[in-house]
């Protein structure tokens, strides 16, 4: 591996890295995350209406 | 304490829905093709210019339409947009959803059947020989010869059907709650997989005396490394149909430009946090795709393949040097079956949310309930993977599909979405709607990247790859017989969406006019 790839190697998972932590922290700060976050693996209310 | 565990399997549950099969095999495929580290420029611009800002469009357009009081791509654009034609541009966020979900259901079902096999002892085969895995995936994949799954492979139809089974029973039965209680538990132990195979990677040293070459350093620099033997960095970067697959990958891994999140987001409330739940998803995905996937595949394929062989397709790379590193494991058995079980789950929580923008469009467009939808969707996805899985030879229909639907219809929904939310809905507007419920306000510079930036980025790599590539493409479907049979079953597709389309608009404006 040369210095080029040893860069880009160590900015791009460093980068990801603390992109996921900021995420993380962000996410903790909040006391009603639970609520306000949403996925699309939510269940939709025309599934809870069928059921 | 008790709060912090809730957050947590929260923050796992969303990361859930955004993890899967893009991350772990499609993303290090590409990676490989074009050229490991120059693929990393393209990608990070598309992530920054193009991932979060599009995520974002598409979870406030979803809420707009939603209140409007349209949960599907077409009902939403018709209602944000006063255009007769805007419904039939929504179509495509139906038509990528369920094109993408005809071939993913296949991969799917290959992780299962590696999941069995380690479970049944049949893997590690104690056999070391690269060889031996690219024939037990070429034979479960039906790559040598057309048809041959039918004729030779009854193993391959029993996964996918249990597959199929799998999905559909939990969205007719409606059990996406239960699949978010056991994201909360797969997903952090995928993650502990990931880098406990990651350490594995990185010890293997040189496992073959005879190819001192391939070795660690050298497969992490095939990876990383910005120039190669066969290409300069600036010759790689010039290569316009990169920058579009580039773009493609953090559509597909991030599922921007899916038609899948605006559905989603058209059942959100005010006090519901767009922002937030954007980044929490794109974050978890990023590191899971850059950080494991990026590091673990194409240096395990370098060191036991070597170059020509890490060069490998988009997603069978995975299937082939995965199988040798649990080889060269302790309780390789328990790792392997571990991995490709986690990577299933990761796979079900997206095929499942594939299928919910094609429901919601049958109910409100067509007045069809939600299970005989679910029936009519059972009946065209299974259509679509049947012709994927006959012409199975080189992969040739996967890969079309791949394309066409998993990146150039993406590509051009995604361009849609941006122009709807900066040009025609409005970026005050669209900001206003996305900072409602938001615990962290979004920087006005946001704005104008999605007016001005995110359009102008979409078109120039359009142009240019149309310019580069367009003749090749034409000419591939000139002469290939496969292409031309899968690119007309699309066809056949977009028109009975469009016919469907028509129907649902005369509703719509039947039930405006009593109202």
């Amino acid at each position: 591996m040369n210095l080029s790839g040893w860069v880009t190697m160590i900015l791009s998972v460093s980068g990801v890295t603390l992109f996921f932590a900021y995420t993380l922290i962000k996410v903790l700060r909040i006391e009603s995350a639970k609520k306000k976050l949403h996925s699309t693996l939510d269940e939709t209310p025309d599934t809870k209406e069928d059921r | 304490m008790n709060q912090w565990k809730s957050q947590i399997g929260v923050i796992f549950a969303v990361m859930g829905s955004a993890i899967g099969l893009g991350n772990f095999l499609r993303f290090p495929g590409l990676a490989a093709q074009y050229e490991g580290g120059a693929f990393m420029i393209p990608y990070f611009i598309a992530l920054i210019l193009l991932g979060l800002p599009i995520a974002w469009a598409e979870w406030g357009i979803g809420r707009a339409g939603g209140r409007a009081g349209y949960n599907s791509a077409p009902g939403i654009f018709r209602a944000l947009w006063k255009n007769p034609l805007s419904p039939y541009l929504g179509i495509i966020g139906l038509l990528v959803p369920v094109g993408i979900y005809m071939y993913y259901i296949l991969i799917e079902s290959w992780c299962l059947y590696y999941a069995w096999n380690y479970l049944a002892g049949n893997f590690p085969s104690g056999n070391h020989d690269p060889g031996h895995y690219k024939s037990v995936f070429n034979s479960l994949a039906g790559v040598e010869k057309n048809g041959d799954i039918f004729l030779h492979n009854k193993e391959a139809i029993l996964f996918l059907l249990i597959c199929v089974m799998i999905n559909f029973t939990f969205i007719y039965r409606g059990l996406a709650r239960g699949i978010e209680l056991v994201c909360k538990i797969a997903i952090p132990a995928l993650f502990l997989c990931g880098i406990i195979i990651l350490i594995r990677v990185l010890t293997l040293g040189t496992p073959d005396p005879l190819h001192p070459e391939q070795n660690v350093l050298n497969g992490l620099g095939f990876m990383w490394n910005l120039h190669t033997e066969n290409s300069s960095l600036w010759k790689s970067l010039g290569n316009a149909e990169m920058w579009l697959a580039a773009a493609g990958q953090i559509f597909f891994s991030l599922s921007v430009g899916f038609g899948v999140i605006i559905n989603y987001a058209s059942y959100l409330k005010k006090k519901d946090d767009l922002v937030l739940s954007a980044i929490t998803s794109v974050g978890g995905n990023e590191f899971a795709e850059v950080a494991l996937g990026g590091l673990i595949t194409i240096t395990a394929a370098f060191i036991f393949l070597g170059a020509s062989g890490a060069g490998g397709g988009t997603f069978q790379l995975g299937f082939i040097t995965l199988p040798l590193v649990f080889e060269s494991m302790p309780m390789g058995g328990l790792f392997g079956f571990l991995w490709f079980f986690l990577l299933f789950l990761a796979a079900i929580t997206s095929s499942l949310s594939m299928l919910q923008p094609a429901i919601a469009f049958f109910e409100e467009g067509l007045a069809i309930n939600r299970k005989t939808s679910i029936i009519i969707l059972g009946f065209i996805t299974l259509t679509g993977t049947s012709l994927i899985l006959f012409f199975s030879a080189g992969l040739v229909a996967l890969d079309t599909f791949d394309f066409w639907v998993g990146t150039f219809f993406i590509f051009v929904f995604a361009s849609i979405e941006v122009i709807l939310f900066g040009w025609i809905f409005g970026i005050e507007k669209g900001l206003k709607e996305l900072n409602e419920g938001a615990s962290q306000k979004l920087p006005g510079y946001i704005g104008f990247v999605l007016k001005y930036v995110s359009p102008l980025y979409l078109i120039i790599i359009f142009v240019a790859w149309s310019w580069q590539k367009v003749p090749d493409y034409l000419e591939k479907i000139a002469n290939d017989s496969v292409t031309q049979i899968v690119l007309s079953f699309i066809l056949f597709f977009i028109v009975f969406l469009i016919l469907l389309t028509f129907q649902a608009v005369k509703r719509w404006k039947k039930q405006e006019a009593q109202s």
